[in-house]
């Protein structure tokens, strides 16, 4: 039975590695995975061939009488302990020294980056839902693993390093026994990652209240996986440091990290596939994560095995073999296991289950209603997304004309393109038609503010009878001039606060050297930075004329405006009448305005 | 009861073309035992090999009756071991405890307070109370050495091997060391190599002298003395005939070899003994 562990490991491997060399074009089985996976195997069928590490005692033993006593007296008394305690004695002792080397505090340092950039700066761009910045937390904890990859190869080759290797080695814990107490030290990168991916998801909480969706067993998924990135790191650096001490190899380690994950995060193009789970990083699937399968339990069993069998290799050629032959075995099965897991196609029922949700939006939506006639309808995971709208549009809303707001719908729906779906979900999809209702308008699954204020210039434009989207090609709509245009300014800008109304309506004036020009300055659509191209165009002179209607009383306006919607809201209707109309002098002619794609 | 020797036989090492142990011989038991030799006789890789850390490429090693070549025999013979090497490496951002404490552990001292309180002993025996605390990076030369010595010492080993370890420690440290040495219990194998003879004549009950690998002298330091008897002058002026010849504190000239003109026969150290049995290589490193 001795190496039968072993054996099987290889096998398994072998046969995983021909596997990947015959399918490995192929996206549903990744070539790097299944390469991985062989050479592991191959370097651990190889360590039985591995000679001992201290080289040249290991000859024939002379052939002299045995010792006078096998196991002599403990001097003075001493509380002797084996392998084992005296590799946890070394863990703690080396998870101090790990805790306090320069290169694990950069790693916090780069912690204290991302709470700086996502928690605090930028908070505001966490903009989705709690699944998707959930799925990032993995991603975010990588500067940190690589710091921690350094860090820990720098803690395992310290002896070398700073030649103590000679006295150690005269000690009775061998560099077996150095490693394995340098590899239980793998909890405090687990512990700094998990630590730092609460407190992150805390933060966010307490900074950003517009964050939806359900907060899900896939929160208890992403933190493991997370607290096994921070092991892993630890136990890859120490691996390395126990066979490749050079100090760049850590660093080289890290690039390769990157390279192969960024390899693998590009399988299936455009489409969403799950094989790029197999990445230590995983970016967003650029779809909504409602219109596609993640096996996370599967990915975080995956890394798990990954980390076990880098930790395996650093105890190559510790005897007695059995222990680590079966933790290899096991680790091997668990990642094949969760490797196939991870890359297996989704499932039909899944597969059809997002299908039915992208062809029958309505069906899977829950709708709010937001003034007579306005509702709005989001996935039901998402309600908390049509609540935070409808608290948004409902001052607009109200101050529609009623025959101007009847049958109007928010909806959330899928749209994207077809080519981004996962192919069983675009098998699934094929045939059916989408049961959209006609002149939805969209609700999209940002939660940033200007999503928000987006949703009120789409109602106003809609009311006033002005393109909702931009054109195909992405140019928005001119409305320079038109009464019409400023109207729904005015309307969008219902209900909002003098500040937010005053940033909304912005027109800076040209500076010298500002290369702005009208056009541009007059494309204030809200949302250019979240994937929303600027649906209308207007000119710096509209903006100054909306200005001045907000500056008057609202009753005012709104009189002017419902007595006379059906003018103000022809495209012939100008600005200038509209000012006239509220007794305000006319600006004159607007700047020209040519219309153009906008995004941030 | 351990086998209380260090026995060695036929033993060569060689290191690319350079013979460093050439068919050495040994048989070492309790008591402070000396390790003379020039530089390159081949002292620091003999006590590389009783410490385990070098294999011999052929002879016969058994140490406290355990054969390193056995793995479970090599961990008893690391057990019994305290070992100070020639050039050992600190971890310098470590403070004096730390590193001896880490040490312990790998000496098997996982039990917390027992550790610590070993781990103060030894820092006690060489001196290093004061700055047990401080970074290894702010310590002198003199008390890295010390603080080598003293890791060395943890848990009272049976086999102590000692690399020069009275190289840049100053004459108090040096005899408080000799007191240290002195005071090991019975049945202590020591082994120390070093190129202070007198440190041999007041510490050693034996004395080894190795030359191009071989162990051309083994006895005690009275017998190492008497090679030179009846060979040691001291004369007013150089005597160009002489083996060796140097200039005492007194202003005199000291003679190995033929009696010069109008010289007194002197009694002869260790020191002569070693140079009367190393010749002019022995110079370089034992006169100095």
């Amino acid at each position: 039975m001795r190496g039968a562990g072993l054996r099987l490991v290889a096998a398994i491997a072998a046969g995983a590695a021909f596997v990947g060399l015959i399918a490995g074009s192929s996206p549903r089985l990744p070539l790097p995975l299944f390469l991985l996976v062989g050479v592991l195997g191959v370097v651990l069928f190889r360590s039985r061939t591995v000679r001992a590490i201290e080289v040249g005692w290991t000859g024939a033993p002379a052939p002299a009488p045995a010792p006078v006593v096998a196991v002599p007296p403990l001097p003075l008394g001493a509380p002797r302990g084996g392998g084992g305690s005296v590799a946890r004695a070394l863990a703690r002792f080396e998870a101090r020294q790990l805790a306090t080397g320069a290169c694990f505090a950069v790693g916090i340092g780069f912690w204290a980056m991302v709470y700086l950039t996502f928690g605090v700066l930028w908070v505001d761009d966490v903009d989705r839902s709690w699944s998707e910045f959930v799925g990032r937390l993995t991603m975010m904890s990588h500067p940190f693993a690589a710091a921690a990859i350094i860090a820990a190869h720098r803690n395992r080759t310290r002896s070398t390093r700073d030649g103590c290797d000679e006295l150690f080695d005269a000690c009775p814990a061998d560099a077996d026994t150095r490693t394995r107490g340098h590899l239980a030290t793998a909890w405090v990168g687990a512990v700094v990652c998990v630590v730092g991916a609460v407190g992150m998801l805390v933060l966010v909480a307490a900074r950003n209240s517009r964050l939806y969706g359900p907060f899900d067993r896939e929160v208890a998924a992403e933190l493991a996986a997370t607290a096994v990135i921070g092991a892993g790191a630890v136990v890859l650096g120490v691996t390395l440091g126990r066979w490749a001490r050079w100090s760049l190899t850590p660093v080289l380690a890290v690039v390769g990290i990157g390279v192969l994950g960024g390899q693998i995060n590009q399988i299936g193009g455009q489409s969403w596939a799950t094989d790029r789970l197999l990445s230590t990083f995983v970016p967003s699937g650029g779809i909504d994560a409602l219109y596609y399968t993640r096996p996370v339990w599967g990915r975080t069993a995956w890394l798990l095995g990954l980390t076990v069998l880098v930790g395996v290799l650093a105890l190559v050629g510790r005897r007695p073999r059995r222990i680590l032959e079966a933790t290899a075995a096991g680790a091997a099965v668990i990642t094949i296991v969760a490797a196939l897991v991870v890359v297996r196609p989704a499932s039909r029922s899944d597969a059809a289950s997002i299908a039915e949700r992208i062809a029958q939006p309505v069906a899977h939506a829950r709708c709010l209603p937001a003034g007579a006639g306005v509702r709005v309808c989001s996935y039901e995971e998402y309600a908390e997304l049509a609540t935070r709208t409808v608290a948004a549009i409902r001052p607009v809303a109200a101050a529609v004309p009623p025959s101007a707001r009847e049958g109007v719908t928010f909806l959330t729906y899928f749209e994207k393109r077809d080519r981004q779906l996962q192919r069983e979900v675009r098998d699934a999809l094929a045939g059916r038609t989408r049961d959209l209702p006609g002149g939805v308008l969209r609700l999209r699954f940002h939660s940033h503010p200007d999503n928000f204020a987006a949703s009120r210039f789409r109602l106003a434009a809609r009311a006033v009878g002005l393109p909702t989207e931009a054109r195909p090609g992405g140019e928005g709509t001119v409305v320079a001039g038109q009464a019409r245009g400023v109207v729904a300014l005015w309307l969008a800008t219902r209900g909002m606060s003098p500040a937010d109304t005053a940033r909304r309506l912005r027109d800076a004036d040209r500076s010298p050297g500002d290369p702005r020009d009208a056009s541009d300055r007059g494309a204030i659509w809200p949302g250019g930075c979240s994937d929303e191209p600027s649906v209308l165009q207007w000119s710096p002179t509209d903006l100054r004329a909306a200005r001045l209607l907000v500056g008057r009383p609202a009753a005012v306006v709104a009189n002017v405006i419902r007595n006379d919607w059906d003018r103000f809201t022809d495209p012939v209707a100008t600005t200038d009448d509209l000012l006239r109309a509220v007794g305000m002098t006319p600006l004159g002619t607007p700047e020209r305005i040519e219309a153009r794609e906008y995004s941030c | 009861m351990i086998d209380p020797t260090v026995h060695l036989v036929g033993l060569r090492k060689r290191f690319g073309g350079t013979i460093a142990l050439d068919d050495v011989d040994l048989e070492i038991g309790p008591g402070v035992t000396g390790l003379l030799g020039p530089n390159g006789a081949g002292k620091t890789t003999l006590l590389r090999i009783a410490a385990t850390v070098l294999a011999p490429d052929a002879g016969e090693v058994r140490l406290l009756g355990y054969d390193p070549r056995v793995a479970e025999d090599r961990l008893g013979i690391r057990r019994q071991l305290g070992y100070m090497p020639q050039e050992p490496g600190f971890h310098q951002h470590f403070t004096a405890f730390e590193f001896v404490d880490y040490v312990a552990i790998l000496k098997e001292w996982t039990e917390r307070k027992a550790r610590h309180d070993e781990v103060r002993r030894v820092l006690g025996l060489v001196g290093l109370d004061a700055v047990t605390h401080k970074r290894i990076r702010v310590l002198s030369g003199g008390m890295r050495r010390r603080l080598a010595i003293a890791q060395s010492l943890l848990g009272a080993p049976s086999l102590l091997l000692l690399d020069e370890p009275t190289a840049g420690l100053d004459p108090e440290q040096r005899l408080r060391f000799r007191e240290l040495l002195g005071a090991q219990r019975a049945g202590v194998i020591v082994l120390l190599s070093t190129h202070q003879t007198d440190d041999v004549a007041a510490l050693c009950q034996r004395v080894i002298v190795l030359l191009g690998g071989r162990v051309a002298f083994a006895g005690t330091p009275a017998e190492l003395a008497a090679r030179a008897k009846g060979r040691v002058w001291l004369a007013d002026s150089r005597d160009p005939r002489a083996e060796l010849a140097w200039v005492t504190s007194e202003g005199r000239v000291r003679h190995i070899g033929e009696p010069p003109a109008s010289a007194d026969l002197v009694s002869p150290t260790v020191e002569d003994g070693y140079l009367v049995l190393a010749g002019p290589a022995a110079t370089e490193s034992a006169v100095a």
